[in-house]
């Protein structure tokens, strides 16, 4: 039987004697009652004590741990770190390449459309009309398909947005591991492990970053520029 | 029209800048944060605020309030471009005066409408 079971049944017991007995045997009965009870919580208290203490003990003579907090997690941060990096020399590349291809594109497009005029000033008068005319197709389509270069340039370089998203979001965990690592070190030194954290200096970010579908709570959060505009829009903008 | 772009991402302040390119407006600057960006508002005649709230030192939303209570700044159109996308947060930045507001990740279209619109409503007025 267990305990809860067990005090049910004691209390039902209980209460039948304090029925057909007297006020002051009655007390004595619950007084009694209540006593038994502490002393069990008492002693559950005491092993729970007892426990903690043993698990101390023993943390702090894991050195994992203790590594852990040295090493491990500041690697952790390093390596998020190098992420963020990374991502952002690549994105600086690409964007490099967009802004030096983006001029050449509408140079084509602008070259494509001047001899196209030209050309057509010309048809007729011009002794050999055929190349004249196929001249004209082709420049026609350069300067379409240098339109559409320039288009998809712009697509590539609004896909490079992802760096500052992704960006923001590992940032937000390694201000987490952080806090991970500091809060171990305070539980290290609470149980005696002679360590030299190092100091963090804590920034107060009132802003929570980019929602990470999925994780946060979506009913927050506003789903898009569509949601956000109707927002706006009962504000009165 | 002068425009200054305000993002702790150098990534974005390239993006919106090409982006602004492709829309005519080739005067543009950067800054990295609130802190930086207020004085240069307030030394540089700008037409135009462009800026993301997350950032280290001074956010957004504290560079909107002090351009707001700024008597020569005060007028000054400003749009958010944030991931920030709390519907507690954009009720916020519109009490304390943004004129538009995209959330990130937005299209190049995106930031043609808003920048439309914005100036739409101040010629209005």
């Amino acid at each position: 039987m267990d305990m809860y079971e067990e005090y049910k049944l004691r209390l039902r017991n209980l209460l039948q004697e304090m029925e057909v007995s007297s006020e002051k045997d009655g007390m004595a009965t619950l007084d009694a009652f209540v006593k038994d009870y502490e002393e069990g919580l008492y002693n559950q208290i005491g092993r729970l004590t007892r426990q903690l203490h043993d698990s101390l003990n023993t943390f702090k003579d894991d050195e994992k741990i203790f590594s852990l907090t040295k090493e491990d997690i500041p690697s952790a941060k390093e390596r998020l770190k190098y992420v963020v990096d990374v991502t952002e020399q690549a994105t600086q590349k690409v964007l490099g390449i967009i802004e030096n291809s983006i001029p050449l594109s509408l140079e084509i497009s602008e070259g494509a459309s001047g001899l196209h005029n030209r050309w057509t000033k010309l048809s007729g008068a011009a002794g050999s009309p055929e190349i004249a005319s196929s001249t004209k197709t082709f420049l026609a389509g350069v300067g379409e398909n240098a339109s559409i270069l320039h288009g998809h340039l712009t697509e590539i370089l609004m896909a490079q947005e992802f760096q500052d998203i992704t960006g923001q979001i590992i940032k937000k965990v390694i201000d987490l591991v952080q806090d991970v690592e500091d809060n171990l070190v305070r539980l290290i030194k609470l149980t005696g492990h002679v360590n030299t954290p190092r100091e963090k200096d804590k920034e107060n970010i009132k802003a929570s970053g980019p929602c990470v579908p999925e994780i946060d709570d979506q009913a927050v959060y506003t789903s898009g520029q569509d949601d956000v505009d109707q927002l706006l829009a009962s504000l009165g903008f | 029209m002068k425009i200054l772009v305000v993002d702790d991402f150098s990534t974005m302040r390239r993006i919106i800048k090409n982006l602004l390119r492709d829309l005519g407006f080739n005067n543009t600057s950067e800054a990295d944060d609130g802190a930086t960006a207020l004085p240069i508002l307030q030394n540089g005649n700008f037409d135009f605020l462009i800026t993301d709230w997350n950032m280290p030192g001074m956010q957004g939303i504290d560079l909107l309030k002090a351009v707001r209570s700024d008597a020569k700044l005060e007028k000054l159109p400003v749009l958010m471009v944030t991931a920030e996308s709390k519907r507690d947060q954009i009720v916020e930045a519109a009490q304390a005066g943004v004129n538009g507001y995209i959330v990130k990740p937005f299209t190049a279209v995106t930031l043609k409408e808003k920048i439309e619109k914005v100036f739409e409503r101040i010629d209005a007025e």
